[in-house]
């Protein structure tokens, strides 16, 4: 309890203290609604527009969701695949690279025309911006395997499976993990990204669709709960890989379990 | 050969596989298999980058014998015993285990049919027919699993199934006496400990040939006089082949029956010197004359300039080329 408090407290604090001083700013110096909103302003709107706010959350997270569980089965086993013959690595994992820097707005239309309007595109988009991270850290987790214990697998006659199931991919785990924590924030960011260009006609809108139509229609003060919310989703995704992998990793560690000895 | 290094290995895995595997558990069945014998005929080894480590090397270890080897740092000691496990292949001569298993190099001529038979691979890809074990200088335990799944993993490998290799890892723990840290992960365990668990992975199988690359040299002096006598203790009830890499004398001569001394790059056999000290041995013994005279035999051996000083101790070790 005392340390949830010790570790809680300040950036709570904090963050009163940044609302606080937004708050006083705007008021002080008197500055437009459609410039900047004040929180207070910003608070009464997103309550007001809870509805369509939450549905356009819940949109966003399921693309979001959908792109990082793809860009995890994928790029793990992009990542294996990558590692499991020298010829393969120096052929294909220059490629994996373009991954990375292929601009995301550009090809946007392109996933639309692939994949048809709503969701799928934006999976799509959330897919390749957050697949990257991936392979490139189980790549790199899965060259670091111990040497010795590979010697000694082979000692005992494991083959080429069981070396990848027991000690190759085990191993790898911790950076695979950095991979997926990286790629969940990046899922939300392509998704919001996918929206913006996958037109939404009317209905129910996704995030990303929300901010184009409060902008048009100067709605500053909803701009900033789509923002926020849009944050905290990168943070909830986040938040959950890393239970996950402390989870998975809790007892590598030198005092994961203090005092059970 | 134009097969790449990789797919020949993997090549090798599919051949060794199938012959390993009812070997292995047969090992792991019979219960008191004592040791196997060990026989090194002319074994050089030069690495690829012209690298000398091992003069041609015979040697002949009966079957249930506790050789030590001894040299300097930076010698043929590990290499060595990383040939004797097939796990670095020769560049000449042959390394034969009594069960069948040979290390030969691919470059001999006589052994050119027997490097082709499936039993008998020519460079380490398994095949050591489940009598060998190998233990690091460092423990190199898995840390996602616990002590007990770590020993567990050669008889795993070997496809026994679970509730008999749950009982021989148990066995294998207690041996140790770490019976009691079965649940436990490697993170939880003090050097010593993981050692110990190391040595139990090692034993599971009940090899009749055990290598031990300098496996108590990272620990503190008392855990480590300690350590020597469970592995003596535990050598005399099984009788299996013991080859221990070391460079400590007191620690050679506590453990060894026989003590062989390389010398520096490409190693030599220096001496090869039976310790002449009762079989059974204790703390006490470290207190008396004779393990005193005994040590200093090996420290002799070990710090004495090799016979042919003037061309193999002054020329830099890449250069030694023509020694032999």
């Amino acid at each position: 309890m005392r340390v949830a408090l010790r570790l809680g407290l300040p950036p709570v604090v904090a963050a009163m203290l940044l609302i606080l001083i937004w708050q006083v700013v705007t008021w002080v110096f008197d500055i437009p609604a459609y410039l900047l909103p004040k929180p207070g302003a910003v608070a009464l709107a997103s309550i007001d527009h809870a509805p369509e706010l939450l549905r356009g959350l819940g949109m966003t997270a399921w693309s979001a969701g959908v792109g990082f569980a793809l860009s995890a089965l994928v790029g793990i086993t992009l990542g294996v695949v990558l590692t499991s013959t020298d010829l393969i690595e120096r052929a294909f994992y220059p490629f994996s690279v373009f991954l990375q820097t292929v601009p995301l707005i550009a090809i946007a239309p392109l996933l639309v025309v692939w994949f048809g309007f709503g969701w799928r595109p934006v999976a799509a988009a959330a897919f390749i911006s957050s697949v990257f991270p991936v392979v490139a850290n189980t790549v790199a987790g899965l060259r670091s395997t111990d040497r010795q214990l590979l010697e000694l697998i082979r000692l005992y006659g494991g083959g080429p499976v069981s070396t990848l199931f027991k000690l190759r991919l085990p191993s790898a785990l911790p950076s695979i993990f950095t991979g997926l924590r990286i790629a969940a924030g990046l899922a939300v960011v392509g998704s919001i990204v996918g929206e913006f260009v996958a037109s939404y006609t009317g209905g129910a809108l996704p995030l990303g669709a929300l901010v184009t139509s409060y902008v048009r229609s100067f709605r500053t003060d909803l701009v900033f709960s789509v923002v926020v919310l849009a944050s905290l989703l990168g943070l909830v995704m986040f938040a959950l890989v890393g239970m996950v992998s402390w989870l998975t990793l809790r007892h590598w560690y030198v005092g994961a379990q203090r005092g059970s000895y | 050969m134009a097969i790449p290094g990789r797919l020949r290995g993997f090549l090798q895995y599919c051949l060794d596989m199938s012959a390993h595997k009812s070997n292995q558990q047969d090992a792991a069945a019979s219960p008191a298999a004592g040791g196997v014998g060990v026989r090194l005929q002319g074994v050089t080894k030069v690495f690829a980058g012209g690298v000398e480590a091992l003069g041609p090397i015979d040697l002949d270890i009966p079957a249930g014998q506790f050789v030590v080897l001894l040299g300097p740092s930076g010698g043929g000691k590990t290499t060595l015993l990383r040939c004797l496990a097939g796990l670095e292949p020769v560049t000449a001569g042959a390394v034969s285990l009594h069960n069948g298993y040979e290390n030969v190099s691919a470059a001999s001529s006589g052994h050119a049919a027997v490097s082709t038979s499936p039993s008998a691979p020519a460079s380490g890809g398994g095949g050591r027919g489940g009598d060998l074990a190998f233990v690091f200088q460092s423990p190199h335990l898995m840390p996602w699993r616990t002590v007990l799944r770590n020993v567990e993993l050669p008889l795993e490998l070997a496809g026994v199934d679970r509730a008999a290799r749950r009982a021989a890892a148990a066995e294998a723990l207690e041996q140790v006496q770490l019976a009691d840290a079965m649940r436990r992960y490697p993170a939880q365990l003090s050097g010593g400990m993981a050692m110990r668990v190391s040595l139990a992975r090692a034993l599971v199988t009940k090899p009749r040939l055990l290598l031990m690359d300098e496996p108590f040299g990272a620990l503190d002096e008392l855990t480590r006089m300690q350590l020597d006598l469970q592995l003596h203790t535990l050598w005399s009830r099984r009788r299996p082949t013991v080859v221990f890499v070391t460079h400590s004398t007191t620690e050679a001569t506590f453990l060894a029956q026989r003590a062989v001394v390389l010398s520096r790059r490409p190693a030599r056999v220096v001496l090869d010197h039976r310790i002449d000290l009762p079989a059974e041995r204790s703390e006490a013994l470290r207190g008396e004359a004779a393990f005193h005279e005994q040590s200093r035999v090996l420290f002799h051996a070990l710090a004495k300039p090799p016979e042919t000083a003037p061309d193999a101790a002054s020329v830099e070790p890449g250069v030694i080329g023509e020694a032999s």
